[in-house]
């Protein structure tokens, strides 16, 4: 049984912070926000909601783009977030399901992961499902670091938005998902982490990491598939910042193209920055093989090759 | 101990399109068009020619060649 990517659906929030504005009262000029940071909107979900609502909403859109699927069939909803209702207990998940009505046979869990959730979520989710003998899975991004960012802290307030984002995920897809590489540095912990309800984050250790570990894991992961960088169509690098885009593209030889940066509008989403990118290109028959990489905390990162099965 | 010019060396190592001269090593790197993302590298360099430690808190006040020179021959001194 093969488990592959049939489709994406999104869920921004409308409203937002100003990132010029932002920029500004921290003294940062336009030139830093756009060719540094990337974002000049950052979403944020509404006082009123909770992630769950987030998760719901991506559902719920996945569902009216998707004519095939419908609520009754989905067999698992996992849902990557660290942000989630209340403390996590009980699991994110759970609260959707009964929001969603899901039937009282899905399966329905949570993994803690970041901004490399949606790698490691989709290899959770497909081994599942196979193991399980499951057909449709649903695997949401729902990781609203407005909760937890400090407003006041330039290191961070000027880079997260709000998303969520929900894959389909069965057999017959567009993208089966091919070999696949982790890694887990704990002793990097404290370098992004939430500190009593404020996220702190030591830049450059992060930027560090994805420089050195990050990059190789790609390279790695090509050369045991007999693959070059060329035989790549695209690398959908986690959108941590323009700049962290762009150090990782600076390591490859082939054209900077290759690694698209469309965080303007979004900042970084955390684990919906991939599945974001993933959403609009999924139909793209020009694309073949792509790479996805996602990195941060824990530290951590995972990488894989998709395959475009038409 | 570090000087001036080493850590100018380091900089201009790391940063695209800089070579600092004398005058210009106390004058603050955002007014000379150095912003603190292009300044990882030349902290991550820094630890490894020293073998010092920033921590991520440190970093706001080093924020020109001079001020950097200071906190590291401080800490050089301390340890040694």
């Amino acid at each position: 049984m093969t488990i592959g990517i049939i489709d994406v659906a999104s869920e921004i929030p409308r409203s937002g912070v100003n990132n010029y504005e932002q920029a500004n009262r921290f003294g940062k000029d336009i030139q830093f926000l756009e060719h540094r940071i990337g974002a000049n909107f950052l979403p944020r979900m509404s006082p009123e909601s909770d992630t769950s609502d987030l998760v719901v909403n991506a559902v719920q859109r996945l569902i009216e783009n998707s004519p095939r699927l419908e609520v009754s069939m989905i067999d698992v909803l996992v849902v990557v977030t660290q942000n989630p209702d209340g403390s996590g207990l009980p699991h994110c998940s759970a609260i959707a399901q009964e929001k969603l009505d899901l039937s009282r046979k899905t399966a329905a869990f949570d993994i803690s992961l970041g901004c490399s959730g949606y790698v490691y979520g989709l290899y959770a989710i497909s081994g599942f499902m196979k193991q399980a003998g499951l057909t449709n899975g649903v695997l949401v991004t729902a990781d609203p670091y407005s909760k937890i960012v400090d407003p006041e802290d330039a290191n961070t307030a000027l880079l997260f938005g709000d998303a969520a984002t929900a894959t389909w995920v069965g057999q017959d897809g567009n993208w089966n998902l091919g070999p696949s590489k982790f890694l887990t540095d704990g002793s990097g912990a404290g370098y992004l982490k939430n500190n009593n309800g404020s996220l702190f984050m030591d830049g450059r250790r992060v930027m560090s990491f994805a420089k050195n570990f990050v990059c190789a894991q790609i390279k790695e992961l090509l050369e045991e598939q007999g693959m070059t960088e060329d035989d790549v169509d695209l690398f959908l690098i986690h959108q941590g910042s323009r700049a962290v885009v762009e150090t990782i593209a600076e390591q490859f030889k082939v054209d900077p193209a290759k690694f698209p940066i469309e965080l303007q509008l979004t900042g970084n989403t955390v684990s919906s920055s991939i599945p974001l990118l993933l959403e609009s290109r999924l139909r793209d028959s020009s694309l073949q093989k792509i790479v996805i990489s996602g990195f941060g905390v824990g530290l951590s990162a995972a990488s894989a090759i998709l395959y475009h099965t038409e | 101990m570090v000087t001036r010019q080493e850590i100018s060396g380091i900089v201009a190592a790391c940063v695209r399109d800089v070579d600092l001269q004398e005058a210009e090593f106390g004058i603050p790197f955002g007014d000379l068009g150095i912003d603190s993302l292009s300044l990882f590298e030349v902290f991550d360099q820094i630890e490894l020619v020293t073998g010092l430690t920033f921590n991520a808190e440190d970093l706001p006040s080093l924020n020109s060649v001079t001020s950097i020179v200071t906190f590291v021959n401080g800490r050089l001194g301390e340890s040694s």
